[in-house]
């Protein structure tokens, strides 16, 4: 808020934005009031404030009086509201009729001024007056907005004091801007207090009215009265409540009023004395008020000293509280019975948290908590004693819809045990129906609800049970029945009641009504059996009894009939009777045994078959009763599923007595089951059947045996029918049982064939009669056509009277037997044969017996022949005595066990000639392991030992030959390397020959060079000559005109003392197909050999050439290897030392020489075994020459040779 | 001039034959085995192969066989060294059969082997 300059004043004839002058400089004597006039203002205002009237009057006056004397428009007084501390306005006013001043007195009169606020709160707060030149100036204040809007333009404010405190500010406001009147303000300021004074005064008249009004006002009964207790003044409510005038209160005593005199008398002398000593006194009083009733007062009586009364006085106050007695007094009723109810009562608050305010004694007992452990805490803090909390909602909400609310719960108490507490809760509301408690009333209904339990239970096991039970009048009217009755009368249970029981009884069953009664008053109860007549013409038995009971209700008596149906038990009693008598007459064993075999009822033949009384035999079981040998268990683990699943098990077992006779019984089991067809046991039916079972044991034995004979029985009757015949029977004849029985002995034996049949009877049934019993060979047909050869046995049979009652026939196949026969002998003979064949003879030697055998190819072998006897021992006499051990070993270290002999030694015949044999044979032993008996062949092996003997030498003859191939390739490898080596010599020696023609000496060289080279070349080609590496070219070569060209350089070379010879035999081929000069050089090395083994001696070396054909056996015997065929043969012999036989093996041997060492290569016989082996013929040293060696050459002959040719 | 293929494993013996073929104006090539005389035919063809029969690698009659495989048309002449294997006779056989102009035993005199090429190259057979 803009400041207000208070001190400065304004000129209205400034022109807007000029400088305000300060009032020194304008002595505007205009606006100045004179003394004269400030004057005026104090007379006229002291006038009228000395002036008697209505204090509002006068300020009324005053305010007008200073408006108009100060020139101004509009006065106006606010007053200080002491409560508040603001201005309000007092509504005193004087206004310009000429002004609209309608909006600013609303203003004013709607706006309270805080201090400071606008011209009068600044003036408030500053406590002096204040003076507003120009509103246009403050029109950020709204009021003075306000009032220049309405046409003011000036004003001042002066404050209103008394006793130094501003009670109000008067405002005198200007219609133009003025400027401010120091001396008014001076004069006002002083008018402010004089006016505060009469303010004042006015206020407390205000305040006396306004109490005296608050007096009349309240309801209780005020008197003032002096201190005699006389009455001068009294409130309007005690005129009203006394039902009097003022006029008629005033100046009486007060206890005038307390009804009659002695009354009066009583107060004032029992209370006046603490008046007077405490100053004050309280009590109730009772006393006729206007209508003439008695209402009791709550009284004061106050003493008080008034400046205004000499002696004090007394201020009586009375509150009718005749009501609140009432109320009191219900109160206390309603708490007493509260207290005093069973039932648990609770007052919670209805506001949230719901405090509680109320709990009574039974709440707390019903609880186990104290009122001081309730009241006060609020019920979600009892939430924990129920089972659920939805009924403390429920409550809550039902009361706020102002409804009552029911539950029940279980409920915990302090001390853990539960209840069931039935709650009911009622809103509370107070006077203006709003809801303010709840109350609630607990019950323990924890015995209703069992008994109602119980009672429902009871209600359901009447309405369940089989019985029927029946409610009626003494006279038999029904009132009520359970669903049992009504179907047992076959009725529907509403069309019962109200009916007479007698309709649905057989009269003639039950005693009459009277007598039913009687015995129900005698004894309280009456039991009989009746017979009910049901709606569907049937009879039912009841077992019924009938008692009387008394209605709770209505007092009456009434009769309880139960009834139960026994009509299904009294036939079910009836037959088991019958069957009582019925087990009790059979013959059979009978046992009933429960689900585990134990034995609960027998009868007397049970105990008759099993030995045991009936009592012993109760309690027992099925394994109790066995034989213990008898395996019980297995039977019944067949027989109770059967039991199960037909319902019926018959079989035979076998038990033991009590003598402990062993007995076979065949019991018939029949399964018990209950009504729910549960299993709970059995009924055996046994009966003894010992003797039936071992005969039929008996008969099927034999009749096993008979099947299984390996032999055909048949029997027949007399008349010659087959009444019985066995397995083998339909084996052998080929009929299906059910066609030979019945059938005719003979058409099985001799088929359709009359002739045949007849012949039969004739040769068995006729043969049979005389000796009882014939045996036979025939051939018979069977049913299939095939015939086959059977041993028959015809016998009748007889009775102990020698009758005769049937006949049986045995038959056995033997065609197999005869075949088998057979089969033997052509063994036997086959094997005779193969023996004979293979050129052995049989031997067999009894150890022990010394018996002993020899066959006749061995007896032949001795070349004795038949004469040698069978005496083996003899045999041992021609062994060679160097293999007689081997012989004797024959049987030794027999080890118990068959032994094979195997064993070769020479035999000396009886021509002295040495035979080979071979023994081979077996020896048995006994079962004390000793030799029993030996037998086996023996061979003439001589040729076979020969033979090998030829391939030992053969064998060494090929090793040879091997020997010479791998000599041959080695050889053959080292002359090729040779030749390698020695090409560049010889090659690069003649051309050193060429080149050095004119130097003699270097040729001499060269020759000699290539000389060298060449003689190596020669035994190159010699080595490869017997390593057959140089392929002879093979023509047609007359072998005898090389060994004559050959004799003849040998002979040129030979000493003299050595002859040489070549022969041939006359008129023979010599062609060969032959390398002529491989043969030349052959034959040389022959004779120069044979000439160095003369070695100058005297001697001969004879050369011969002839023919031979060699013949397989030649070749063989010689052991050439060579094909048999036309060879001729080149022999060359000398007369020297001959080989050594010690080395013959290795004279062909490459390098084997028996020359110094730098005499020979080595070479020579290699190479002519070479040569020999190229041309596909042979060489062989003849060791069959006494003196010397001979060399034997075989060379294929030219095949076109034709002339004779020697054979070998 | 004739061109002359020289194959054996031997060096001296090519070295002899060099310059006995190179004096009669042969152009002498040299091959130590079958394989490399095979592959030197491939590339320039000679008019007479003079070989050995008994080679590492590739023996003279393989490489009679591969040359007259590839189509080639040259004469051989055959050097034995005396070993030709267990039947000699076939092999000899075989070689006359492949077209062979001539065939000379190890160890030999050179104008035997030469006598033999100059035949060859002038395509005169022996008429021995």
């Amino acid at each position: 808020m803009q400041t207000l300059e208070s001190t400065e004043t304004e000129d209205v004839t400034q022109l807007p934005g000029e400088m305000p002058i300060g009032r020194s400089g304008h002595p505007a004597a205009a606006n100045l009031k004179s003394s004269a006039q400030l004057l005026d203002i104090f007379k006229s205002v002291n006038r009228l404030l000395a002036e008697p009237g209505d204090h509002q009057d006068i300020i009324s006056a005053v305010v007008k009086e200073i408006t108009l004397l100060s020139d101004g428009a509009i006065g106006h007084l606010y007053l200080r509201d002491q409560s508040e501390d603001q201005l309000l306005t007092s509504g005193i006013w004087h206004l310009d009729e000429r002004l609209d001043t309608t909006a600013f007195q609303s203003l004013t009169e709607n706006t309270a001024l805080e201090r400071a606020q606008c011209m009068s709160g600044n003036v408030w707060d500053a406590d002096k007056p204040i003076w507003i030149s120009d509103h246009e100036k403050e029109l950020e204040c709204q009021r003075a907005r306000a009032a220049n809007d309405a046409g003011l333009k000036s004003g001042f404010g002066v404050p209103v004091r008394s006793s130094g405190n501003i009670l109000g500010v008067l405002e005198v406001f200007y219609k133009t801007p003025r400027e401010q009147d120091h001396e008014l303000m001076d004069c006002l300021d002083s008018i402010g207090v004089q006016l505060g004074g009469l303010l004042s005064e006015y206020r407390a008249q205000c305040l006396t009215a306004r109490h005296t009004k608050i007096v009349d006002q309240v309801h209780e009964i005020i008197a003032l009265a002096d201190s005699d207790g006389c009455i001068f003044d009294c409130n309007s409510s005690f005129l009203t409540t006394l039902g009097l005038r003022k006029e008629r209160v005033i100046g009486r005593q007060a206890r005038d009023f307390l009804g009659p005199p002695p009354e009066q008398e009583a107060f004032r002398n029992k209370n006046m004395a603490d008046l007077e000593r405490d100053g004050s006194w309280r009590g109730e009083l009772t006393f006729p008020v206007a209508d003439g009733s008695l209402r009791t007062f709550d009284i004061s009586v106050v003493k008080y000293e008034d400046s205004s009364m000499l002696a004090g006085g007394r201020i009586i106050v009375g509150r009718d509280i005749t009501e609140n007695l009432n109320a009191r007094e219900s109160l206390r009723l309603n708490s007493a019975a509260l207290n005093a109810t069973k039932s648990a009562v609770l007052i919670v608050e209805a506001l949230s948290p719901h405090k509680i305010v109320f709990a009574n004694p039974s709440f707390q007992k019903m609880l186990g908590y104290k009122s001081s452990e309730l009241v006060g805490d609020c019920l979600a803090s009892l939430s924990h004693v129920d089972d659920n909390q939805m009924h403390l909602r429920n409550m809550l909400e039902s009361s706020e819809r102002d409804q009552s609310y029911q539950t029940v719960v279980q409920t915990k108490r302090k001390d853990g045990s539960v209840f069931m507490r039935k709650i009911a809760t009622s809103p509370i509301n107070n006077a203006t129906g709003q809801l303010t408690h709840i109350i609630s009333f607990s019950e323990d209904v924890t015995e209703d609800q069992k008994r109602d339990e119980l009672l429902q239970r009871q209600a359901t096991v009447i309405e369940t049970m089989a019985d029927a039970v029946v409610v009626s009048e003494p006279r038999g009217v029904i009132l009520d029945c359970n669903e049992a009755y009504a179907q047992l009368v076959g009725i529907d249970r509403e069309a019962i009641i109200g009916t007479n029981a007698a309709q649905y009884t057989s009269e003639s069953s039950i005693d009459s009504p009277q007598v039913i009664l009687d015995a129900i008053k005698s004894r309280g109860e009456w039991t009989g059996e009746a017979i009910l007549l049901p709606r569907d013409g049937s009879e039912r038995v009841v077992e019924t009894r009938l008692t009387a009971i008394t209605d709770p209700e209505t007092k009456n008596d009434v009769i309880v009939t139960v009834a139960h149906d026994v009509t299904e038990q009294r036939k079910m009693e009836d037959h088991l009777q019958f069957q009582a008598a019925l087990v009790k007459n059979i013959k059979e064993a009978m046992l009933v045994q429960n689900r585990d075999g134990i034995v609960i009822d027998c009868n007397d033949a049970a105990c008759e078959l099993y030995g045991y009384a009936r009592e012993e035999l109760i309690g027992m079981g099925s394994r109790h009763l066995a034989h213990p040998d008898f395996d019980v268990d297995a039977v019944f683990e067949n027989a109770v599923p059967i039991l199960h699943e037909h319902g019926h098990w018959t079989g035979e077992l076998e038990i033991q007595r009590k003598d402990g006779v062993r007995i076979t019984i065949e019991t018939s089991s029949t399964i018990l089951r209950d009504r729910s067809d549960k299993f709970i046991g059995w009924v055996e039916l046994n009966r003894d059947v010992t003797e039936r079972s071992r005969i039929e044991n008996m008969r099927r034995l034999q009749a096993m045996v008979m099947q299984q004979l390996d032999e055909s029985v048949v029997v027949l009757n007399l008349q010659g029918e087959i009444i019985e015949c066995n397995a083998k029977s339909l084996d052998i004849y080929g009929y299906e049982r059910d066609e030979l029985i019945g059938m005719k002995a003979v058409t099985m034996v001799a088929g359709a064939d009359s002739d045949e049949q007849e012949a039969f009877r004739q040769l068995a049934i006729r043969g049979a009669k005389d000796s009882g019993s014939l045996r036979f060979t025939t051939t018979v047909h069977r049913k299939d056509g095939r015939t086959i050869d059977v041993e028959v046995t015809y016998s009748v049979l007889r009775d102990d009277k020698d009758e005769e009652f049937a006949r049986v026939i045995l038959s056995k196949d033997v065609t197999e037997s005869k075949k088998a026969k057979q089969e033997l002998e052509n063994t036997r003979k086959r094997l005779e044969a193969v023996i004979e064949a293979s050129g052995a003879g049989i031997w067999e030697q009894g150890v022990v017996t010394g018996h002993s055998y020899m066959g006749p190819v061995l007896k032949d072998l001795t070349g004795y022949g038949d004469s040698f006897g069978d005496d083996i021992s003899r045999w041992r006499t021609l062994i060679h005595p160097d293999d007689l051990p081997t012989y004797d070993a024959r049987f030794k270290d027999w080890d118990g066990r068959k032994k094979r002999v195997d064993c070769e030694y020479r035999l000396i015949t009886k021509t002295g000639e040495i035979r080979w044999v071979r023994s081979r044979g077996q020896i048995v032993g006994n079962d004390k392991q000793e030799m029993v008996w030996g037998v086996g062949l023996g061979w003439d092996i001589t040729d076979e030992k020969n033979k090998d003997l030829q391939q030992e030498e053969l064998e060494k003859r090929l090793m040879q030959s091997q020997k010479m191939e791998t000599l041959g390739t080695l050889a053959g490898g080292i002359a090729h390397d040779f030749n390698n080596v020695l090409t560049p010599i010889l090659g690069f020696a003649h051309l050193m020959k060429l080149d050095s023609e004119d130097e003699p000496t270097l040729q001499g060289y060269s020759e000699q060079i290539i000389g060298g080279a060449e003689r190596a070349r020669e035994l190159i080609k010699r080595i490869l000559t017997f390593s057959r590496q140089i392929e002879p070219t093979r023509t047609a070569t007359d072998i005898y005109d090389i060994a004559t060209e050959v004799s003849s350089l040998i002979t040129a070379s030979a000493p003299p003392q050595v002859s040489v010879s070549t022969t041939r035999t006359l008129d023979q081929a010599t062609l060969a197909m032959a390398d002529a000069g491989q043969i030349h050089q052959a034959l040389m090395n022959l004779c120069t050999n044979s000439l160095h083994a003369l070695d100058q001696t005297r001697g001969s070396i004879g050369i011969h050439v002839d023919a031979a054909i060699i013949s397989q056996y030649a070749r063989d015997s010689m052991n050439l290897q060579i094909e048999p065929g036309r060879y001729i043969r080149l022999s060359v012999e000398d007369t020297g030392p001959g080989i050594d036989p010690e080395i013959a093996d290795r004279i062909f041997d490459p390098f084997f020489t028996t020359k110094a060492v730098d005499q020979g290569t080595g070479l020579g016989l290699s190479v002519v075994h070479g040569v020999v082996e190229a041309h596909g013929g042979a060489i062989v040293l003849d060791k069959n020459i006494e003196q010397g060696t001979r060399f034997k050459v075989y060379l294929p002959a030219c095949p076109d040779d034709t002339r004779a040719i020697q054979p070998s | 001039m004739p061109k002359i293929l020289v194959v054996d494993d031997e060096p001296d013996i090519r070295a002899l034959l060099r310059i006995v073929l190179e004096r009669a104006s042969f152009v002498v090539s040299e091959a130590g085995d079958g394989a490399e005389a095979l592959a030197h035919c491939k590339q320039d063809i000679p008019d007479v192969i003079l070989t050995d029969l008994l080679m590492p690698n590739m023996n003279g009659i393989e490489l009679l066989e591969a040359v007259a495989g590839l189509g080639i048309d040259c004469k051989f002449v055959v050097m034995s060294g005396g070993n030709l294997g267990s039947d000699p006779t076939s092999e000899i056989d075989k070689i006359s059969k492949m077209g062979v102009f001539g065939v000379v035993h190890k160890p030999f005199d050179p104008i035997e082997v030469l006598n033999a090429c100059v035949r060859a190259a002038a395509n005169e057979p022996d008429t021995q």
